[in-house]
């Protein structure tokens, strides 16, 4: 049953400890510390309505809603309409599936444009004798040549994940 | 203004025709990378054009980004910081330049070596918080089984992403090797 839990002030004072730490740590870094800190206390909470966001963190709605719909998009929490009323509780059920879920996404943006960038490499060589004394062709060719040939990786990155996914 | 083109195209670091349009796709694939990783565009921007450019000063950078020499300048301070780049006097000058950390290396185990410590931090601050909950008298408080939960959850996970970040620089060293590689 998906619910919003309060919690003690004690466990709070110590909650914010944890939170403190994930705003300040880079493995939970965001764009934003609000995002952060929004996403921290998914964590730690696991289920949380708008009302208990402005409660807990002191942002506008403007802010809450704004940063959570960031969140949907980054895959990490969901949406869910309460049966029979007008309520939205927002959920990270299980945090592992989240930030996995999240990572599969980006992995799979980053590997289109990888295809993007195999086909600059390949502009690159059929063009090389009208491009090649321009400045920076090296350079931009080394780079290039790396992200297209690298793409095997991201498909073993991405079996990986699913893995760990399923598991 | 054809006077200001000029000196414009007789800089080093500015790209010209189709190369400059290709540098600027690199550059929006670093940002979306970025993105995904959380990090700030103005971060990824900068760290992508030191990647390409090997190293740079702020005002060449300012002007490759359009952002201000504060802005840049607050940028190479953080990676500084988080020991990704480094500045050294440019012979001749007294500018200086940055670099990423590394140069001539792989980036990625870099990278990895950073993210590693930072899940171990993680892990090490976390497993000191359950032990500290577990012993505390907050265990007939409300809210004491959830937490206690997600802390193990997320101590899970962490020694997941751990695995995760093994596996990747792994993969990416014999990459690296096998196409004798280096960024």
């Amino acid at each position: 049953m998906m619910s919003i839990k309060s919690i003690d002030k004690e466990l709070a004072k110590f909650e914010k400890e944890l939170i403190e730490f994930m705003i300040r740590s880079p493995l939970f870094f965001d764009q934003n510390q609000i995002l952060s800190m929004i996403k921290s206390y998914f964590i730690t909470r696991k289920y949380l309505d708008q009302a208990s966001l402005r409660k807990i963190t002191g942002l506008s709605a403007g802010k809450v809603s704004q940063e959570l719909q960031n969140l949907i998009k980054m895959e990490l929490i969901e949406e869910n309409k309460v049966y029979n009323s007008r309520k939205i509780i927002y959920s990270m059920e299980s945090i592992q599936k989240s930030f996995i879920a999240s990572s599969i996404n980006a992995v799979k943006e980053i590997a289109e444009w990888q295809s993007n960038l195999r086909k600059i490499k390949e502009e690159l060589d059929r063009d090389k004798e009208k491009l090649q004394d321009l400045r920076g062709y090296p350079e931009i060719y080394k780079i290039v040549n790396l992200f297209s040939i690298s793409l095997p990786l991201n498909e073993k990155m991405l079996e990986k994940l699913q893995e760990y996914y399923d598991k | 203004m054809e006077m200001l083109n000029d000196k414009k195209i007789s800089k080093e670091y500015i790209y010209q025709g189709r190369l400059g349009e290709i540098e600027k796709q690199i550059i929006d694939f670093f940002v979306k990378i970025g993105e995904h990783r959380y990090l700030n565009p103005k971060f990824s921007m900068i760290f992508g054009y030191l990647i390409i450019h090997h190293s740079l000063s702020q005002s060449e950078l300012s002007e490759l980004t359009g952002y201000s020499i504060a802005t840049v300048s607050n940028t190479l301070r953080l990676m500084v910081s988080l020991n990704l780049a480094n500045k050294r006097l440019r012979p001749n000058s007294h500018e200086y330049e940055y670099y990423l950390f590394g140069e001539n290396k792989s980036l990625t185990p870099q990278s990895s070596k950073f993210k590693l410590e930072s899940v171990q931090t993680a892990l090490d601050f976390f497993s000191q918080k359950k032990q500290q909950l577990e012993k505390s008298n907050l265990q007939e408080r409300k809210g004491y089984s959830l937490l206690h939960q997600r802390i193990e959850e997320l101590l899970n996970f962490l020694n997941v992403w751990k695995s995760m970040i093994e596996y990747q620089k792994l993969l990416f060293t014999e990459f690296m090797k096998k196409n004798q590689l280096s960024i």
